[in-house]
């Protein structure tokens, strides 16, 4: 390394060689290079991180994902241009304490000419995750994902917006009419983005006249807080109804504010309940609720539909996407067909595990699993996650198949442009995969039926 | 027993349909021995004094409440105030709603909530709370509207809402009217719209509105009606505005008059911008050009119509909607004048045996009809609905003995 000769300039660098470094972001503990490379005759020999030939430096090699650059070989109008020869990249170096809050970053590429360049890189420190998502998954701007990608770039950087959430801090815990006391079922409905969903589900479980349930709106949300309060407030001194909100001072995610929630609820069970998800009727809230006191009873689950009543949700069974084992997906079977159709124990059953979208289960089972896992983002496995957790504490998953609740599903959630959302899932079920594989592989047991 | 009749309006403010029903029923009961208070929504302002109520006679109130007019929520902080203290203060058996427009539809909830034994009755009006297009069942592509569903409210109605969006209202409005003890609906039709849409059949009734006598026949000296049809004379009562389709009796009225039949059109009753200036321009310009043919009279009052509908030889209705039951039906049934309806909801329910009906919205239809007229039918019509002119007080008593009971 002592031999090599740094130059100033790009265009001492290497004839034939042409290259851009466009960004290092750093995003928790982990630091993120991209750029584009062209280099028809394969005459770059390393990427680092530091200045070439000094001792600390971080060899990229290993660590490059090449993916298709169009613009690159358009403007380069190379007829001949391939992924090695025309390319971007891009590189997740984890864990470089050292590299960690500096504002400049020395890259340094060496050629084959013994020529080095060394660029001082400016840090692009992302600490709103959630608004970075989108550009840091779009730095490949295409679909394709397989395990070498989900491997060096996904996955370590799922793995940093994760572990840096916030863990969260009381911003508000309030209650609106009745105080429910020693409730038998505390329903927890979380709210993000929107305010309308509330203005359903007070008159909703109202309508249940069930007064030993606790009713908690657990807002992830900072801008919705106070329109939803005024709207609690409003609708509790109509209603005979006790309404709860809770709210930590940072946005949580889906698993982090159920959690959140959940150690707050004042039942001895808990009905995870999505804000688009409707209940009209007590009786499968009952039979769940005298389910869940069997002995190994785990968690249990309900038939959901859409408006017009046909299945939303009946079960979910292990799928992979496009045939590969290091994707496995969630599926709902019978999504789609008519209610009336289904019967309570279909023929080729296979749903195994259960959505949150309507998720009961009992308050200590829940703690003594550590609740929702916060190593999906954006929401996608949480609860087969679940449910797998408390399988494998030897307990049971139930299903109560009967009318009366309604998932309007993915009202919640926003458009998300550019296969992003699909991005994210593939993701976290390459997360999902690598954690439960072995579990999921050994096959699982049908859903008992309850009712 | 002691009742509190609570109505979307005050008949002093405005006399809508269901503002006379209602307090004719507060008056019907307390002439019957009954103590009934009654509360009429006042606006949606405040009183003078900055409050929710206010006293303008004995035992009877102004309300005034906001509500949203999507889901009908209430939007007012005092309402559940002016609920408790007039609930404290009269301690009623029975909470009697006349809609829930206006009020916000958690009133029932609360009757519930502050005295939970008091019953609460509903008397359904229109289809607002299954029909987002101001409940008329009428769509925004001019159609009459095939029944609710959500993907239906956004096709015809509503492209920019989503379908998930009615369904949600639908559960919300549902969930509200889940505390009504029982419904009471002024027509089959309705009853059946709403029975068709969720609400229990068996909490259900089909009860007339029984409405007080407040006309006086003797007071004008309208020309009757002469009994021959040499000339056919029609009588058209009530709001104007497109729902009410005028338009359509304007225009049958010409057809028929184009293949020499004789008849003529008189008009009672307000125009409305309500559905629009341009509507009520247009039709006052094709009224113009019938000449003598049609003639409009103004607004009228209600102690007037029976003795104005004696001028004529049929009341007319245009009604693009179903309707429920009009008012002006019963009206011409008290007045002893026949009809010619519409034949669809609750115009051809109500006025069926007392009248003539046309394929609705059509204007040639109703030409034809005029066009049958002869005076045979039209004795036999006279018949019937003097006969039912005369059962017209005891069918009011035993209207009021079936809400009676629907009380105990």
């Amino acid at each position: 390394m002592s031999n090599l000769t740094v130059v100033k300039v790009k265009s001492e660098f290497c004839e034939g060689l042409s290259f851009n470094l466009e960004g290092i972001k750093r995003i928790g503990n982990v630091l993120i290079l991209h750029g584009w490379i062209v280099d028809p005759e394969r005459q770059l020999s390393s990427i680092v991180l530091g200045n070439p030939g000094a001792s600390k430096v971080v060899d990229l090699r290993d660590k490059l994902v090449r993916f298709a650059r169009p613009d690159v070989v358009a403007a380069y109008n190379s007829p001949d241009a391939n992924i090695q020869t025309h390319y971007g990249f891009a590189a997740v170096i984890e864990q470089v304490p050292d590299a960690i809050g500096l504002p400049q970053i020395a890259v340094g590429l060496v050629a084959t000419n013994g020529h080095a360049y060394i660029e001082s890189m400016r840090v692009v420190h992302l600490d709103s995750w959630e608004e970075s998502l989108p550009n840091i998954a779009g730095i490949i701007p295409d679909t394709f994902l397989n395990v070498d990608r989900c491997q060096k770039f996904y996955q370590p950087i799922f793995k940093a917006i994760t572990s840096t959430l916030p863990a969260p801090v009381d911003a508000l815990d309030e209650v609106y009419g009745r105080k429910v006391r020693d409730p038998v079922l505390s329903i927890v409905i979380p709210l993000y983005g929107e305010t309308r969903f509330e203005l359903i589900q007070i008159p909703a479980l109202a309508a249940l006249r069930s007064r030993d349930w606790e009713v908690i709106f657990a807002v992830d949300d900072p801008r919705i807080l106070e329109v939803v309060r005024a709207n609690a407030r409003r609708l509790a001194k109509l209603y005979d109804l006790g309404i709860r909100i809770v709210a930590p001072t940072q946005n949580q995610g889906f698993s982090g504010i159920n959690n959140f929630a959940a150690a707050k609820a004042g039942g001895k069970t808990l009905l995870f309940l999505n804000s688009d998800c409707f209940i009209s009727q007590t009786a499968p809230i009952q039979r769940a609720l005298k389910w869940l006191r069997q002995d190994k009873a785990g968690a249990v689950g309900f038939r959901l539909t859409y408006a017009d009543k046909s299945i939303q949700h009946d079960g979910m069974s292990v799928s992979s996407w496009n045939g590969e084992a290091d994707f496995l997906l969630n599926e709902h079977p019978r999504r789609g067909l008519p209610i009336n159709l289904i019967p309570q124990h279909p023929g080729n059953e296979d749903a195994c595990l259960l959505t949150a979208a309507c998720l009961m289960v009992s308050a200590r089972i829940f703690h003594q699993v550590s609740g929702f896992d916060r190593d999906y983002v954006r929401g996608d496995f949480e609860d087969s996650d679940l449910c797998l957790k408390i399988l494998a504490n030897g307990l049971r998953l139930g299903i109560v198949r009967s009318e009366g609740l309604f998932h309007l599903e993915r009202q919640t959630i926003g458009d998300q442009e550019g296969g992003l959302r699909q991005k994210i899932t593939l993701v976290n079920s390459f997360i999902y995969t690598n954690k439960w594989k072995k579990m999921l592989e050994q096959g699982l047991q049908n859903l008992e039926v309850v009712a | 027993m002691k009742t509190m009749i609570v109505a979307h309006g005050h008949p002093t403010l405005h006399k809508g349909g269901g503002e006379v029903a209602a307090y004719s029923l507060h008056r019907m009961l307390r002439a019957k021995g009954h103590q009934s208070v009654f509360v009429g929504w006042g606006g949606q302002a405040h009183s003078a004094n900055g409050g929710s109520l206010t006293q303008i006679g004995e035992d009877d109130y102004l309300l005034f409440t906001e509500s949203e007019h999507f889901r009908f929520s209430s939007m007012s902080p005092h309402l559940a105030e002016a609920f408790e203290v007039l609930l404290d203060a009269y301690q009623p058996h029975v909470v009697h709603f006349h809609h829930y427009l206006h009020l916000g539809i958690e009133a029932a909830a609360m009757v519930k909530k502050i005295r939970p034994k008091t019953k609460v009755v509903l008397t359904l009006h229109e289809y607002l709370a299954i029909c987002a297009n101001n409940g008329q069942f009428f769509t925004k592509t001019n159609e009459v509207c095939s029944g609710y569903a959500p993907e239906r409210c956004t096709s015809k109605c509503f492209p920019h809402i989503k379908p998930t969006t009615f369904f949600m209202r639908e559960i919300a409005i549902k969930s509200a009217l889940s505390f009504v003890d029982e419904f009471i609906s002024p027509s089959r039709f309705l009853a059946d719209q709403y029975i068709g849409w969720g609400i229990p059949e068996k909490r259900m009734s089909v009860v007339e509105n029984p409405l007080i006598d407040t006309s006086v026949r003797q007071k004008l000296n309208a020309k009757v009606a002469s009994k021959s049809l040499e000339e056919i004379k029609i009588g058209f009562f009530g709001q104007i505005n497109f729902y009410k389709g005028l338009d359509i009796v304007v225009s049958g009225v010409e057809l028929a008059r184009r293949k020499n039949v004789n008849v003529s059109l008189g008009i009672h009753g307000n125009f409305s911008a309500v559905t629009g200036e341009a509507y009520v321009e247009k039709l006052k310009l094709s009224m113009e050009t019938m000449g003598a043919a049609v003639s409009y009279h103004g607004p009228y009052i209600q102690a007037d119509v029976k003795a104005l509908m004696n001028g004529y030889h049929f009341v007319v209705m245009g009604s693009r909607w179903y309707e429920n039951s009009p008012v002006v039906i019963q009206e011409a049934i008290h007045a002893g004048v026949p009809l010619i309806v519409p034949g669809h909801g609750g115009m051809v329910e109500k006025a069926g045996d007392v009248g003539l009906s046309y394929r609705p919205g059509d204007a040639a239809d109703l030409a034809a009809v005029l066009g049958e007229i002869n005076q045979t039918a039209y004795q036999e019509l006279m018949v019937t609905v003097r006969a039912r002119s005369k059962m017209a007080e005891s069918d009011r008593i035993n209207n009021l003995r079936k809400v009676v009971a629907i009380y105990s």
